[in-house]
């Protein structure tokens, strides 16, 4: 039986070697992901309905929700940032959800993947601020209101939880993800070892887990996307607006 | 608020990594196998990839996807605004119909009250011109009653005088045996006449 680890190995579909264009496992869940974010947009708001259906109401709900989110954590500055926040989410959500398949490929598993996304927020959120506020930008590093005496200690303390940003967003992605889909097969692999050992009651147990798990995984999809675009969304705020 | 549920959020996340963790670290240890995640023949590819998807999913949300939910959320948004809008000139409008029938019932209803009052008099005035009318007509009738009843008289006055004439002529001629001088007769009979008269 496959260990909990195999599921997020990466190879080439169809066989092949493994080169730095290499269309892989994770390439096509990627591809896949954009084709169902597309197919759900696109095809949710085909009718232009004045009064929407179920579907446009959903296309319209995750467009109002990347909306409030950025109107609430970043004002309206935040508006040209819309799309690629918007983006971002779906890009994590679909991933996520499509990623619990049963023998799909999870890609925002891999902490590669998690990294460059954290990385390119954490870049676009600097340059962004640099370009508002130019030099005034470092300002941000000086803490408010604390007395002088204390900057040789705040200051490096606030560089280095700015410098923490990127890692904390895609580790926690990353590893959410990771944990939870070898716990789904740590526990499916239980259903092997214990029905075996107890002809097949046992294995019920490790099911009924399953089953929650999987419930659990769905919500975690959810939350894991909304918590980076909000941290997104409040970097953003940060990088705009400085305190 | 929104910082306060972020920090929760990562209380429970953190909390799933360090349950996960263990457990993954466990069946790393039992399969033997590394973590394919550390596998760096794998980054070219993943990163080439997911630039490529992303860039194009952003595209296709910045240029395809978001004008047009965009679009229909805007449409939604004019046609309630000039719903409203219309709602109001409705409004506007009844209350304007409504004083405009107010003016043309009050000038329709003094125009009435002319006509009333006018009608009115007019048929005063022709009740007193027929009364004159009739008036002057019975007057005209009683007056050529009296002439009638004065000519009969004097017919029946003057047939009276004839009678009176044979009367007293006979009488005269059985009283003296001749007849009566014609003049003196006619004398003696104005002169009773007159008396009389």
């Amino acid at each position: 039986m496959a260990g909990p680890l195999e599921q997020f190995v990466i190879k080439p579909v169809g066989g092949g070697e493994m080169s730095s264009v290499a269309f892989t496992n994770s390439s096509m869940w990627m591809v896949l992901t954009i084709i169902a974010v597309t197919a759900f947009m696109v095809g949710g708001m085909r009718k232009r309905a004045l009064v929407p259906g179920p579907w446009q109401s959903m296309a319209e709900a995750t467009y109002e929700f990347i909306g409030s989110m950025i109107r609430d954590n970043v004002g309206d500055e935040g508006r040209k940032f819309f799309p690629f926040v918007f983006t971002l989410f779906m890009f994590i959500l679909f991933g996520n959800l499509l990623g619990l398949i049963p023998y799909s490929f999870t890609f925002t598993s891999h902490i590669i993947v998690t990294m460059a996304m954290a990385l390119f927020v954490f870049v676009l959120v600097t340059l962004v601020g640099l370009f508002k506020h130019g030099l005034h930008f470092f300002s941000f590093f000086v803490p408010s209101g604390a007395p002088v005496l204390m900057y040789p200690l705040m200051i490096p303390i606030e560089i280095i939880s700015y410098l923490s940003r990127p890692v904390s967003l895609s580790v926690r992605l990353f590893a959410n993800m990771m944990a939870g889909h070898t716990m789904m097969k740590v526990f499916a692999g239980f259903v092997f070892g214990l029905g075996a050992a107890t002809f097949g009651l046992g294995g019920i147990a490790p099911i009924v887990m399953n089953v929650l798990l999987t419930g659990f995984e769905i919500l975690v999809a959810f939350l894991q996307a909304y918590v980076f675009c909000v941290l997104t969304c409040l970097y953003l705020n940060d990088s705009l607006h400085l305190h | 608020m929104k910082r306060a549920i972020s920090y929760a959020l990562n209380a429970v996340a953190t909390g799933v990594v360090l349950g996960g963790g263990s457990v993954a670290a466990q069946a790393a240890e039992e399969g033997g196998a590394a973590m394919p995640q550390l596998d760096f023949s794998t980054y070219p590819s993943q990163l080439f990839w997911l630039a490529v998807t992303f860039a194009v999913l952003f595209v296709l949300m910045w240029k395809v996807a978001l004008p047009r939910v965009g679009d229909v959320i805007d449409m939604r948004a004019k046609k309630i605004t000039d719903d409203l809008a219309a709602i109001e000139a409705a409004t506007q409008e009844i209350e304007k119909i409504s004083t405009e029938i107010d003016k043309v019932m009050a000038s329709a209803r003094s125009d009435a009250q002319d006509v009333l009052r006018k009608a009115s008099e007019k048929v005063a005035a022709d009740h007193v011109k027929k009364q004159d009318k009739i008036d002057a007509e019975l007057a005209a009738k009683a007056a050529e009653a009296e002439a009638n009843i004065a000519a009969a008289t004097e017919t029946a006055i003057e047939g009276l005088r004839q009678v009176a004439e044979e009367v007293a002529a006979s009488s005269v001629e059985k009283l003296t045996g001749r007849p009566a001088a014609k003049d003196e007769l006619a004398s003696a009979l104005d002169a009773a006449a007159g008396k009389g008269g």
